[in-house]
């Protein structure tokens, strides 16, 4: 009897163990956040919530994530390998925006109007997407817009492309001849090709043809 | 294929462009790397951003650079890519951990991992958009960036005002990883200038 306790205590301990142990999986997780900081070494321009402390103490997702910030915008995109518990902690700040686990679902239709609301405001094209769209096909394309204004702000580090006056909706033939020859300048830096951008284009429409031809690349253990 | 090394000492104290003019350009305008006592320093004038890009020998676009820390203090890593416009620009991996883009002299941090410390090495290597960071020749991690596209040349950055570091190398041949590859002690140049 004493025996069989015994083995049902500790048959409960490894129990319990392998369900703290499975809460505690890291799992790998996109955001979208703001950017802070001020541009020095020891402040950089950076993605909030990814210094320690920044969500209470003892956050800290240093070593687990990368990112890439978009351009002159207010936006970080973060792959960050984080448990269910820090995903949590995340999400739940009102300046985040939290893709899904499996990239692979589509958004719903409670869910698009929010996405598109959301990646607009940070001047990301969205009004494209669709609930026939999966997570990984609109990340895929804010990846790419990404990593066009990445090389824009490389190239042209004093001009941002929305400049006041400029949205999404503002036409090519609507900026400034310099303006649409910056654009040209960073499509040829990247080796695109633009014979489909006409000045009839919006910039949304423009930077879509644009970043379509941009090839996927790796972000941990997801392509993009 | 092309390969460099410093120790720099083959130097008189002094600023480094100076007493190594030819080899070494500042990247950041007005803030300028010395040698003191056979190592690298940051500007002690300024608190800033500086850094120095290696120029006697021309590198492929995409190439990797090594330093080993020889200060507790302030922030010193390798630097790839850099050179002079806008500013300064290029990337680095510092030894708090962050890696960070220079652009027009402003830096954005795109990953913070595992910081270096007195005697570590530290590698940063850029092929493409790929940016690939080590330390003392251990994988750390990979993350991308299209910012600074290929161009520049190798070197270091500094912030602060006692930033140091010792040995540097530079390659854009990768033959394995940076574990792998050992500091190169002294270019035939450096030999040429020292006797």
């Amino acid at each position: 009897m004493t025996r069989r306790v015994l083995v049902g205590v500790l048959a409960a301990l490894v129990l319990t163990s392998g369900i703290a142990e499975a809460q505690e999986q890291l799992m790998a997780r996109f955001y979208l956040v703001p950017k802070i900081g001020v541009g020095t070494v020891p402040d950089p321009f950076r993605a909030k919530y990814v210094r320690p402390d920044e969500l209470g103490a003892g956050w800290n997702i240093v070593g687990r994530y990368v990112s890439m910030d978009y351009g002159f915008e207010n936006a970080f995109l973060v792959k960050a390998d984080v448990t269910p518990s820090e995903h949590t902690t995340l999400s739940a700040q009102t300046d985040v925006l939290a893709v899904p686990a499996d990239l692979d679902t589509l958004v719903s239709g409670a869910a698009l109007p929010t996405v598109q609301s959301k990646l607009e405001a940070l001047n990301l094209p969205a009004s494209w997407v669709t609930t026939s769209h999966t997570y990984r096909q609109v990340m895929r394309t804010v990846r790419r817009v990404i990593t066009f204004m990445q090389r824009y702000q490389g190239l042209f580090p004093a001009d941002r492309v929305f400049a006041a006056g400029i949205t999404l909706d503002t036409r090519l033939n609507q900026m400034t001849a310099a303006q649409r020859s910056r654009l040209q300048d960073v499509a040829v830096s990247l080796g695109l090709d633009t014979s489909g951008v006409t000045n009839t284009l919006t910039i949304r429409q423009a930077l879509r043809v644009m970043a379509d031809q941009l090839p996927d690349i790796a972000m941990g253990s997801e392509t993009l | 294929m092309a390969s460099a090394s410093d120790d720099f000492g083959a130097y008189s104290d002094g600023y480094l462009s100076i007493v190594a003019s030819g080899i070494w350009v500042d990247t950041v305008s007005g803030q300028a790397p010395k040698v003191s006592s056979h190592v690298a320093i940051a500007d002690p004038i300024g608190n800033n951003l500086s850094g120095a890009h290696y120029v006697a020998t021309s590198f492929a676009g995409d190439h990797e650079a090594q330093i080993t820390k020889a200060n507790a203090s302030d922030y010193q890593g390798p630097g790839v890519r850099m050179a002079t416009t806008g500013g300064g620009r290029g990337y680095s991996y510092f030894d708090s951990g962050s890696v960070q883009k220079i652009v027009a002299g402003i830096n954005t941090e795109i990953a913070a991992t595992t910081a270096f410390a007195n005697g570590d090495t530290a590698a940063i290597r850029a092929v493409s958009s790929t940016l690939t960071w080590y330390k003392n020749g251990s994988l750390v991690n990979t993350v991308t960036d299209s910012a600074v596209g290929a161009g520049g040349a190798p070197g270091f950055w500094f912030h602060g005002t006692i930033a140091s570091l010792d040995d540097w190398s530079a390659t854009d041949s990768f033959g394995g990883a940076a574990a792998s590859r050992p500091i190169f002690r002294r270019s035939t140049r450096f030999f040429t200038r020292r006797f």
